[in-house]
């Protein structure tokens, strides 16, 4: 069922303010979560409203969002606090009562019942979570790995945990919490499980209970019971559901170190430890170093350990190096190791022992404390004349670099130049350069303009034509302008000049066949010849019309 | 006769590159009085160049005049920004100063290349730009089919817009002054009439807003704004002229 329920109480029908609770369903199966809201109408609380929840749900503040709606020119300021609640355990559980403090009034709301029944058979089989711990009963200081395991059957997306609470441990900061994904076979049906190892210490003596950790994923809705088909989108993939899925909690018991037994110099180590100690060299020099390794590594923690201080002698010094340390999460369990580097600077020729290491720590699985050592080394020491300082600088910054970094004395100003050209190189100094580099391609511009003019001017036939100079002899200028009315006729009509005659000139009008007949008679049959120099110059001017 | 003589005394008048030479001579025999001098000599004859600011500023600064050099710095700067001498004197000034002020940011983020570049080099680089985007139609009269002529021009039009934008940018809103005077008070208001707002000491770097009665308002890089009176700052603009008076402590206290 996807529908609101609606509670609404009015709790002072008299006065302005009012609370409403809202949760999206009533009936939960066990590890549902829905959304419940707190409404506060015309009014307001000091921080963030608090109420009892059942045992078996689990409340959890999700953020809070404020409308104002003016209906009947009244406005209606309404604040919704939202929470998330899960149910973590079957039964009947009460929500509320909501009494809160809303802006000096006292409003109460009476408490929800929300019933939690289990999820059904099948479902449960697909999906499960289960948690446990490596040692249900460890000791103080001791590191334990809390283990959960997610099973599914089905697609899961969008999975996220909510890590327990932990009352009596500590999450170990030194060790990073492991998650793997894995699958496995179980009857031919093939099971994901995702692992997630987190690492506690035990740090409060006493019975603790570790609350349960919730998974939250999205899985497909169950089937239809009607159909018995789990219900698709229009995309024709299954529909999916966010479903919570808490552990069950565990009963965990703490127990204290025994006093019994305890050695004075307890290095406050607890778990299983393994000590291994190696020298760089057996046979050194006088005054140089041999380093000695020493490798702690277990099943406790060993952030923060030192080793016990060995103190200079007339035979030998000694120099501690920062130690490395590195925990590592695995399903066995936690394994601490750390790696301390000891430089041995020998200042006596012959024979020397460099004494063993022992270290008091309490073994959780022997219930005792027992001490983990290492055996001495020894080492042969050969006469030398190198400085021991210069040794022990090699050591410890693993380069054989001696020079020093340049000592200032003094500071001071930096000279101005010498060898420059003054100019003035501000920015009105450039304007006139500025202004003259555009003007380079429009003086391309403009000697490409003058160049194509006088290309046109040169191809354009009438204007060669009309530029013809006319004779001053009488016999040539009759020859010369008959050829010009000729030429000019010519290329009027688009022939050729010697094609010229009356019948072709027709079509230009009978003034241009009157100047053909008139020049005609003019040159070959005595004709008057006044005037014709102007009409044929008219002519060609006017691109072979009259 | 007047333009005789005037051509007369401009063929013997001192050049800028000698006033240079001079002003170089003077500083490094340790007078910087002289050097400054010759140093504003320059400027005067139009040798505004960044390595004059940069020998003024060093023979203020040894005059202990920290105003006056780091104005003269800063106006070496803008010439030149990425000139490392001038901006390393300029943080050494600014390390002394009393007011601890966050330094002037570049003229605008959008324009990140004029922090490497003068308002000169931009206009230059604008110009050079636009000539280009002028010039590519030209050449493809000779070269019709080269296709990559055909954008180019859109291209350099571009760029060259983009950079006459950000050397306006550089020009208009780089403006800004340096206190000269050892203390001067902020006021809300010009002139003594004006509530004091803060108090600010020479070598302080504040960005000019308004001038209005011989008084510049002014802002901090923390946004606060005041009036203070014009004699007691030096502009960091280059083209400014470079008062003589700066060269002499003391004096511009209000």
């Amino acid at each position: 069922m996807s529908v609101f329920l609606l509670i609404l109480a009015l709790c002072c029908p008299a006065m302005a303010a009012r609370i409403q609770v809202q949760v999206e369903e009533s009936s939960l199966v066990l590890g549902q979560t829905v959304t419940l809201e707190v409404q506060i109408i015309d009014g307001r609380v000091t921080g963030v409203p608090e109420f009892p929840v059942g045992a078996g749900l689990r409340a959890r503040y999700r953020g809070q969002g404020q409308t104002r709606s003016i209906i009947n020119m009244k406005t209606t300021q309404l604040v919704r606090y939202s929470y998330q609640l899960t149910a973590l355990t079957e039964g009947d559980w009460k929500v509320g009562p909501f009494d809160l403090d809303v802006g000096g009034q006292r409003l109460t709301h009476p408490p929800l019942l929300i019933e939690v029944t289990a999820a059904s058979k099948g479902e449960q089989e697909q999906v499960s979570v289960r948690a446990e711990l490596s040692d249900e009963a460890p000791y103080v200081g001791e590191l334990v790995t809390y283990h959960l395991a997610f099973r599914r059957q089905v697609d899961a997306h969008n999975i996220r945990w909510t890590p327990p609470e932990t009352p009596g441990f500590i999450v170990e900061p030194s060790a990073e919490l492991a998650q793997r994904d894995r699958s496995q076979i179980n009857n031919g049906v093939e099971t994901a499980v995702l692992d997630i190892h987190l690492p506690l210490r035990a740090t409060g003596v006493g019975k603790q209970t570790i609350s349960p950790a919730v998974i939250t994923a999205d899985l497909p809705a169950p089937p239809d019971p009607r159909t018995g088909r789990r219900p698709v989108d229009v995309f024709g993939r299954y529909r999916l559901r966010s479903k919570s899925l808490p552990t069950t909690p565990l009963a965990v018991e703490v127990r204290p170190l025994p006093s019994a037994g305890r050695p004075p110099n307890f290095s406050g180590l607890v778990g299983a430890f393994t000590l291994e100690l190696a020298a760089s060299d057996t046979t050194v020099v006088r005054e140089e170093t041999v380093t000695v390794t020493v490798t702690l590594q277990g099943t406790g923690v060993l952030a923060g350990f030192v080793l016990p201080a060995v103190a200079d002698t007339d035979q030998y010094r000694v120099y501690d190096d920062s130690p490395t340390v590195e925990t590592i999460v695995t399903e066995a369990g936690v394994v601490s190791k750390a790696v301390f580097r000891r430089a041995i600077v020998p200042l006596a020729e012959g024979t020397m022992t460099i004494p063993g290491i022992e270290i008091p720590v309490f073994d959780p699985a022997q219930g005792a404390y027992v001490t983990v050592a290492s055996p001495p080394v020894g080492l042969r020491v050969l006469p030398g004349v190198a400085s021991g300082d210069e040794s022990v600088q090699r050591f410890s910054t693993g380069q054989d670099d001696r020079r020093r970094d340049v000592e200032a004395l003094g500071d001071d100003i930096l000279p101005a130049p010498g060898d420059i050209t003054v100019a003035d190189r501000t920015f009105a100094g450039a304007l006139p350069v500025m202004a003259l580099l555009p003007m380079l391609p429009l003086f391309g511009f403009a000697v490409l303009g003058v160049r194509a003019v006088a290309a046109r001017r040169r191809s354009d036939p009438w204007a060669e034509l009309a530029s013809r100079a006319v004779p001053s002899a009488a016999d040539q200028r009759m020859a010369m302008i008959s050829s010009l009315f000729r030429d000019a006729a010519a290329l009027r009509i688009g022939c050729t000049p010697s094609e010229i005659d009356k019948n072709r000139l027709e079509p230009l009008g009978e003034a241009v066949v009157a100047l053909y007949l008139d020049l005609e008679s003019a040159r070959y049959g005595g004709g008057a010849a006044e005037g014709l120099v102007t009409r044929v110059q008219a002519f060609v001017a006017n691109r072979g019309t009259i | 006769m007047w333009v005789l003589v005037s051509m007369f005394a401009a063929a013997f008048a001192a050049s800028p590159q000698s006033l240079y030479v001079e002003g170089l001579d003077h500083a490094r025999a340790g007078r910087p009085a002289e050097a400054a001098d010759a140093y504003v000599s320059v400027l005067e004859a139009g040798g505004r160049d960044p390595a004059v600011y940069h020998g003024l500023g060093n023979a203020l600064w040894r005059l202990d005049r920290q105003g006056p050099a780091m104005a003269a710095w800063r106006r070496g700067l803008r010439l030149e920004p990425r000139n490392g001498d001038i901006a390393a004197n300029l943080e050494r000034a600014r390390r002394a100063s009393r007011d601890h002020l966050q330094s002037p940011a570049p003229a605008a983020d959008l324009y990140f290349w004029q922090g490497m570049l003068s308002p000169r080099d931009s206009g230059l680089l604008a110009s050079l730009f636009f000539a280009l985007a002028l010039g590519i139609p030209v050449m493809r009269r000779f070269r019709r089919h080269a296709w990559t002529l055909r954008w180019d021009a859109l291209l350099c039009a571009a760029v060259g817009i983009l950079l006459a934008l950000s050397t306006r940018a550089a020009l208009v809103t780089d403006a800004s002054v340096v206190l000269v005077v050892p203390e001067v008070s902020v006021r809300s208001a010009p002139g003594p009439d004006g509530v004091e707002l803060f108090v600010l000491h020479e070598g302080a770097e504040v960005r000019l807003l308004e001038t209005h009665r011989e008084h510049h308002l002014v802002a901090l890089p923390d946004a606060r704004k005041g009036w203070v009176p014009a004699e007691t700052t030096l502009s960091t603009d280059p083209s400014a002229p470079f008062p003589r008076l700066a060269l002499v402590k003391g004096l511009g206290t209000p």
